[in-house]
């Protein structure tokens, strides 16, 4: 009996308007609770829904993005159901007729993560519970959500890591959300269920996660847990869970006799909205270059490593340097390398390789890189004095006394130096072990500090010895 | 009967000032209200302050053809800082934070607001006797009903106790009241008033709508309220100029006699006394037939219980309104409050609502009503084309005793047959005084139109106005002007 | 159609109503009233091969509302009418 992982992804994303989706109020982040709302959204009898047209445009380049049609007529429906977080008691989503449909999202490899739809809703507020009591504020209710729903296509822990990542740079890209996971501007709902020949089982669906990591850990639990109960003879119950990170497994949230009847029908305050096809057409032409195209075009036009490129392409700010690195000049695979090595190491999180606050200038940087490129510095010296640079924000300025190279006679006197200092290196080398060099080259590193080119050490290096020999 | 027209003449004259015609009807309410229950709130205070604003108004020729004029609003329709309750405990004292679209048209003209009047809870009755504050009683009448779920502004107009008042029509709401008093009661075509501020009952079929002494004060009012709101994606501009012609050469009068099931034949008899004189004037009487008509009311009430149930969905005591004491939890909080808050009927309809959309009923039920609805739609087309307006009854009979549905609800029910055609399609239609039965009760012709042809039925009223074939009567006690 | 009580209990609390012993038998009356209408219109239309038309009400999408901030209400004004704590509404324990 084989078994497999089935898993789809409902990921609700928060668009950058500056309005909320029925009503005027700002969605800024933060605030006094309940001072960013109105009538509308917080249900005041008597109130009415207006439809912001800036949602429904940046759904269409979602959709765009991510390859799907985008439907001519789209309309809008009631989901009813009670909580303290949903002031109408109703939450105006999208049914029988979203604005995207039928897309997909390509991972590395070529597997597709098929979309199912992409639909507009509107967000509840926010519940705080202390002791006995809870606390509303509907500051967030009403900030306009898409829903990105896939088919369940996934089929590994790592595929759905992978999914959920490009579909953050992809939005990122369009300009439409800051998708970040922990301040809540992009929240996943995780589908498992067993699948297999002959299998038909129930799903559980797994919510509140705050990181990609906690997602794929999350996934591997519920998906092993799911195999125990089928393999020793049981049925997996729906359930809606939750994954508690202490303990690094799925606890049940809501049973399954809870799932709601939410009674949806077509929301009467609002018209259908028409999406003519210009409109689509041009949404579609401003579109950004994306991050698969433009990684696919780094390899193709400048030669870039297929992974390199995908790294970069991944950070809509690291494109961007790069590609006035580029422009200015630099040699593309050495100002890759810098970046791919250098920067990243030192920006080490995925918030900061997305906010990319290094304070060097694209010129500064290509300058560094056309001297490693041209031979005038060595790439240690280049990689050490970027790292400075990086961590004490000085531009490169204040760096150039130590870029300019050891002029002959220096070098000379630094490779009799080593060659003295390091009598067991010599012998071994001496005695035919090639490997012998690095500990000279090392020590020349650091006495020069960088500054010495290892290549002409090398050279001095070695017409030094053979005159020893 | 005193009228907006006579009144606004007496103002921009001069003869009398914004703030002494307010008094008087203070003065009127004060002695006649108490009677009928007509007003369920009075803001007194504010009526003088709009007095003294509009007489600033007219002060600089700046008055128009509402300004100073006193009115009522429906206790539906959002005052701010003036409570607006739906006649429900589940709202007592509730205060809005915003006022409705058409009450701040209002406001901008002059007009002056007297006080709220008594409806059905929610707008869900058609006799006006589920109020928490008791029944609006018919002036004509007082063992009567004065109709719902608008009874008390039909009965402020009826009484001379307000120079004309808003009301809010889901099936009926305002004619079936203009009816039983004896009023003219006009609702608008779907969207030609802003939804902004009216206490949702049935979003789809909920209109605003006037009660008024003529057709003249009605397409005044119509005039003054109507238009494109942002705040209501389903309002619409206005269509076509209001000039009140009376009109009716070339006139083709449809006649449908399903329309007529049930109806007195006293009232039978005096339609067909006004359409003779229409004929007389140039129109033409056609036969037209709606075979949808057996399904609309069941359709209707499917509908609007849905719509309801969803609607009323934010009443909880969370944000405002009605609280539950000793709750220990939020779900509690929410239970107790609405089954404590909402009334009865209010309650059966929510119930019947959720039913209707629920998982394995929504398509048997609410989606087989929407289709039917449709059918209705498709029906009065195909009338309008045989036909420029339709005459029937606006009620099968006169006003209903008081207690009479109470034992019969279905009848309650039964009766909105007349009137939740013109919802479903989201037609113009005006409820004209017509005639009287036995006890000198009147009867209320109902005149519909087609889609966006407001000006045109109000046109075609205003005809039987013209020559004194519906003629609202005065029945003294009130302001008298 | 299943009306009977259980249902109705069902259906009572999906819309966060309970009905009180005392008015049980009134309002299953009432209910089975109403509910009549319901049945009547699923009889009307026999089968499940309908279409509904789709409703012409519709707006295209420049005709909108613009992304432009409007005034708030401020905090005071909309916490008035409730019950609330340190500027949130406030509601008992809430079982997730």
């Amino acid at each position: 009996m084989s078994y497999r992982l089935v898993c789809g992804i409902e990921t609700h994303i928060e668009l950058a308007t500056a309005t909320k989706i029925f009503c005027g109020c700002a969605t800024a982040f933060g605030g006094q609770p309940n001072t960013r709302c109105c009538p509308v959204c917080t249900g005041q009898p008597g109130s009415l829904p207006v439809l912001n047209r800036r949602v429904v445009e940046y759904a269409i380049r979602a959709g765009l993005a991510v390859n799907c049609t985008i439907n001519e007529v789209a309309s809008l429906d009631r989901k009813n159901y009670f909580y303290p977080d949903l002031p109408k008691a109703y939450q105006i989503s999208q049914y029988d007729r979203p604005i995207c449909e039928n897309g997909c999202i390509a991972l590395d490899g070529g597997k597709r993560i098929r979309i199912k739809r992409i639909h507009i809703e509107e967000d509840a507020g926010k519940l705080i519970h202390i002791g006995g009591r809870t606390l509303v504020d509907y500051n967030r209710c009403g900030v306009p959500l898409i829903e990105v729903v896939t088919e369940p296509d996934i089929e590994t822990p790592a595929q759905a890591g992978e999914y959920i990542e490009k579909l953050q740079a992809i939005m990122r890209a369009i300009g439409i959300s800051d998708c970040r996971m922990q301040e809540g501007s992009l929240r996943c709902d995780v589908n498992v269920s067993v699948g297999g020949e002959g299998i038909s089982s129930a799903r559980t669906e797994i919510k509140n996660m705050n990181s990609v990591s906690q997602i794929v850990r999350a996934i591997e639990y519920e998906y092993s847990r799911q195999l125990s109960v089928i393999e020793g003879g049981g049925r997996v119950e729906r359930a809606t869970l939750r994954f508690d990170e202490r303990t690094g497994s799925t606890v049940v949230m809501r049973g399954k006799e809870d799932s709601g009847d939410y009674r949806y029908f077509p929301e009467p305050d609002l018209p259908a909205v028409l999406i003519p096809r210009e409109l689509v057409a041009e949404i579609s032409a401003c579109l950004p270059e994306l991050p698969a195209a433009r990684a696919e075009r780094y390899v193709k036009e400048l030669g870039m490593d297929e992974a390199n490129a995908r790294l970069i392409c991944r950070y809509n700010a690291v494109a961007v340097f790069a590609e006035r690195v580029f422009s200015l000049g630099a040699d593309v695979r050495t100002a890759t390398n810098l970046i791919v090595g250098t920067l990243y190491s030192l920006l080490s999180t995925e918030d900061e390789r997305e906010k990319f606050d290094i304070f060097v200038t694209a010129e500064d940087f290509a300058e560094l890189a056309e001297l490693v490129a041209g031979g005038k510095i060595g790439v240690t010296l280049a990689q050490m004095t970027l790292t400075e640079m990086v961590s004490s924000r000085r531009p490169l300025a204040d760096f150039r006394g130590r870029l300019e190279g050891m002029d002959e006679n220096q070098l000379e006197d630094l490779c009799r130096k080593a060659i003295e200092c390091n009598p067991r290196a010599v012998d071994d080398f001496l005695s035919g072990k090639e490997k012998a060099l690095s500990g000279l080259f090392g020590f020349i590193k650091k006495q020069s500090q960088g500054r010495a080119d290892i290549r002409e050490a090398e050279r001095v290096l070695r017409r030094l010895l053979k005159e020893k020999q | 009967m005193t009228t907006v027209t006579t009144l606004s003449r007496l103002l921009r004259s001069g003869k009398m000032s914004a703030s002494e015609l307010t008094e008087i009807y203070i003065k009127a309410v004060e002695k006649v209200n108490p009677a009928i229950n007509a007003y369920v709130y009075t803001c007194f205070d504010e009526a003088r302050r709009g007095a003294r604003l509009a007489d600033k108004l007219l002060r600089e020729g700046k008055g128009g053809a509402l300004t100073g004029i006193p009115f009522a609003l429906k206790d539906n329709i959002a005052t701010e800082g003036i409570p607006t309750t739906c006649c429900s405990k589940m709202l007592k004292g509730h205060i809005p934070l915003y006022d409705a679209f058409a009450y701040s048209k209002l406001r901008e003209q002059g007009a002056v607001l007297i006080g709220k009047t008594n409806m059905d809870e929610f707008a869900m009755g058609g006799t006006n006797e589920n109020s928490v504050y008791g029944a609006a009683l018919n002036p004509r009448d007082r063992t009567r009903v004065a109709g719902g779920s608008s009874g008390g502004s039909a009965a402020a107009v009826c009484a001379d106790i307000a120079a004309f008042s808003l009301g809010s029509d889901t099936g009926g709401s305002v004619r079936r009241p203009a009816a039983f008093c004896g009023v003219v009661g006009f609702k608008p075509t779907y969207g030609a008033i802003s939804r902004n501020g009216l206490f949702a009952y049935a979003s789809s079929l909920d209109q605003i709508g006037s009660l008024s002494a003529t057709v003249g004060d009605a397409a005044t009012v119509f005039g003054a309220i109507r238009g494109k709101d942002a705040a209501d994606m389903t309002s619409c501009a206005p269509t076509g100029e209001i000039d009140l012609k009376g009109e009716v050469k070339g006139l083709k009068i449809g006649i449908c006699d399903e329309f007529f099931v049930g109806a007195d034949q006293k009232l039978v008899d005096r339609i067909s006394e006004i359409l003779r004189e229409y004929e007389r004037a140039g129109a033409q009487i056609v036969r037209v037939s709606m075979p949808s008509l057996r399904y609309a009311l069941a359709a209707y009430y499917v509908i609007a219980c849905a719509e309801a149930s969803s609607n009323l969905g934010r009443y909880d005591g969370v944000r405002f309104g009605y609280r539950a004491e000793n709750c220990t939890d939020a779900a509690e909080l929410m239970i107790k409050s609405r089954t404590e808050g909402f009334g009865k009927e209010v309650r059966k309809r929510i119930v019947f609502g959720t039913y209707v959309l629920s998982a394995g009923y929504y398509d048997a039920c609410y989606k087989k009503a929407c289709l039917l609805r449709q059918r209705t739609e498709a029906d009065f087309e195909r009338c309008f084309c045989e036909c420029d307006v339709l005459f029937s009854p606006a009620a099968p009979t006169s006003a209903l005793p008081l207690g009479f549905v109470c034992g019969d609800p279905l009848r309650g029910y039964r009766d909105d047959f007349c009137t939740v055609p013109q919802n479903l399609a989201g037609l113009p239609a005006i409820s004209l005084p017509c005639g009287e039965d036995g006890n000198g009760l009147p009867y209320g012709l109902q005149i519909t139109g087609r889609k966006f042809e407001d000006a045109r039925v109000l046109n075609i009223a205003y005809f039987a106005e013209k020559v004194g074939l519906c003629k609202a009567k005065n029945i003294g006690g009130g302001v008298g002007l | 159609m299943d009306k009977a009580k259980e249902s109705l209990d069902k259906f009572a609390s999906l819309c966060m109503l309970e009905i009180p012993q005392s008015e049980r038998e009134e309002f299953a009356r009432g209910f089975d009233e109403i509910a009549a209408f319901a049945d009547m219109v699923s009889d009307s239309i026999v089968g499940d091969a309908y279409s509904l038309k789709v409703s012409s009400f519709a707006l295209p999408c420049e005709k909108l509302r613009e992304d432009i901030p409007a005034r708030s209400l401020p905090a005071e004004k909309l916490l008035g009418g409730a019950t609330s704590e340190d500027g949130f509404f406030l509601v008992g324990r809430v079982i997730k």
